[in-house]
């Protein structure tokens, strides 16, 4: 059997300690966070529900749509937290609202949030997230 | 001679009296309308005073997405929504109204008025029914470009005739089905009685003689007949005329607090109608003195060159002579145009009489005027105008003119105060 110097002892404990918070950090989920919107109540009486656009690009076109990647449709209440948005990100936010005709209002002006990890991410999500954001950092530098 | 007593008397006179009130209280029953049928002089049912919401209508067919953008237009005042039999009842007895009960929450969540068109048709009869080898056919060659886009032009088509017993119970039992789904919302206002149109709901009874648009596999010229051929089937105006006032009845009964319509059209051949309006003037004198509150009227094919209704003249032509029918019934009488005046170039011009160009606003401008001439109720257009924004002026002009209400169309506004967290 071979044996190891003590450095190289310490060089391959190294080696496999860097292996491994690599593959916990690339295999970690992408972290996500949300983001709480509210809004005025519509008066009128034919008033049926509201809608939210969103995107992580600011609005793009004549609004609704707006050039949004995504809508949700909410029923009548006036608050609603959007979940599972990309953490680290920047989401902008439009809101309209819809009669029980089907018509739909113009867009409310556009929100914005950049979204950060959950608070109740796991503590290995919150340091693969911390350590990710780091080294992209250096990369950038 | 037996003498009784002054007491006696009158008990026997009570017992009578009793029996008599016992055993005539079925026959009282039986004569509430009920199963169809109602005793003569008997009127079923009454309109309250939305059957007749006045104004335009869309005609949105059986598609669920052709009335969508049709809320939009404040000229529009209700909808012409037409199932059709064959996607209702595609299994003896079972109904499937689920395409129907989305069209009409569309146009109900709009404040629409809804009125209905049964596409109850031999031809929209279901596959089942149509193959049902103890109903009365006829064979006829069909001559419409516009049945199911006119892909069967020139074809041989077999289909039920109106007064078969069976064929004709089945259109009962597809009635009250319709009722029991539909007679209680208060959003239908209106619903359309037919018996006599093998196609669609409205068009009547092909009945050309002509010898230039068929031909046989070697090029030569078909003969056509098509009065001939409902000769050969037995056809007969009592046969058509009781069929209708059973389906007007039916309707009526199924539907008491609606209006009931009727689409006209006229007979082009003498060997099946004395003269050309003689079953529309029967059917409509029969409908309107039955139910005088709430039948109305309506014909399907007006277009921008039909005759104003103060520029009829002798001699008249066969149309002339139904619009003079229609018009003596005025206000309780509905139009509805031929074909749609939007990109009408791609429908060969047929709401302007196939006269080319046949600009869309013009159009559509001539037609309402002729329409309103006749002072009608209801006007129907068909959804692609509905929903055509150049001519929703017109539309609202003429729903105003009819003296109709015009519908808050206005969106809501636009959500105020958005925060984010």
């Amino acid at each position: 059997m071979r044996n190891f110097t003590l450095l190289q002892k310490t060089l391959i404990v190294i080696g496999a300690l860097v292996i491994f918070l690599a593959l916990l950090i690339f295999t970690a989920p992408e972290p996500t966070g949300t983001a709480q919107l509210s809004w005025n109540a519509n008066t009128e009486p034919d008033f049926a529900g509201y809608k939210i656009y969103y995107g992580d690009s600011p609005r793009s076109a004549n609004c609704p749509p707006g050039g949004y990647a995504h809508n949700i449709t909410v029923g009548n209440s006036t608050s609603h937290t959007v979940k599972e948005l990309s953490a680290g990100k920047t989401y902008y936010f439009s809101i309209t609202a819809y009669d029980t005709a089907g018509q739909e209002s113009g867009c409310s002006s556009e929100v914005s949030k950049q979204v950060s990890v959950s608070s109740d991410a796991s503590a290995v999500t919150k340091f693969t997230y911390a350590i990710k954001n780091k080294i992209s950092a250096l990369w950038k530098k | 001679m037996i003498v009784f007593p002054r007491k006696i008397k009158t008990v026997l006179f009570l017992i009578a009296a009793l029996l008599s009130a016992i055993f005539a209280w079925p026959q009282a029953k039986a004569s509430t309308c009920g199963n169809f049928i109602c005793e003569s002089g008997e009127t079923a049912g009454s309109c309250p005073q939305d059957c007749f919401a006045k104004g335009i209508y869309a005609m949105c067919g059986s598609k669920t997405n052709s009335c969508k953008n049709v809320v939009k237009n404040a000229g529009v005042v209700g909808v012409l929504l037409s199932p059709k039999w064959n996607e209702i009842e595609t299994t003896n007895g079972v109904y499937s109204w689920t395409a129907l009960d989305e069209q009409v929450a569309i146009a109900q969540n709009a404040g629409l008025k809804v009125t209905f068109q049964l596409f109850n048709s031999p031809y929209y009869a279901p596959d089942w029914l149509k193959n049902d080898p103890n109903i009365q056919k006829v064979t006829i060659i069909n001559l419409s470009d516009y049945v199911v886009g006119g892909t069967l032009v020139c074809q041989e088509l077999t289909l039920p005739v109106f007064w078969d017993p069976v064929f004709h119970q089945k259109n009962l039992q597809l009635i009250n089905a319709m009722k029991e789904h539909y007679a209680s919302n208060p959003a239908v206002i209106g619903v359309t009685a037919n018996y006599g149109s093998l196609f669609s709901a409205d068009g009547g009874i092909p009945q050309k003689v002509d010898s230039e648009t068929c031909k046989d596999a070697q090029g030569n010229p078909i003969l056509v007949d098509q009065a001939q051929s409902w000769l050969n089937a037995g056809y007969t105006h009592d046969k058509i005329f009781d069929t209708g006032q059973k389906i007007i009845d039916a309707t009526a009964i199924a539907f008491p607090n609606q209006a009931i319509s009727t689409y006209f059209s006229f007979s082009d051949d003498k060997r099946l109608e004395a003269s050309s309006t003689v079953l529309a003037k029967d059917i409509m004198d029969y409908a309107y003195a039955k139910y005088p509150d709430r039948f109305y009227a309506k014909i399907a094919w007006l277009s921008a060159t039909t005759t104003m209704a103060d520029e009829i003249a002798k001699p008249y032509t066969k149309i002339e002579q139904l619009m003079l029918l229609l018009k003596a019934h005025s206000p309780q009488i509905g139009i509805q145009m031929i074909d749609m005046a939007t990109d009408g170039a791609s429908r060969d011009c047929r709401q302007n009489a196939k006269i080319i160009p046949c600009p869309d606003y013009e159009v559509m401008d001539k037609s309402l005027k002729i329409s309103l001439s006749y002072n009608p109720t209801t006007i129907e257009v068909w959804y692609q105008d509905a929903t055509n924004i150049q001519l929703e002026p017109l539309l609202i002009d003429t729903t105003e003119k009819m003296g109709g209400s015009l519908r808050d169309v206005t969106p809501p506004s636009a959500p105020i105060g958005v925060t984010i967290n």
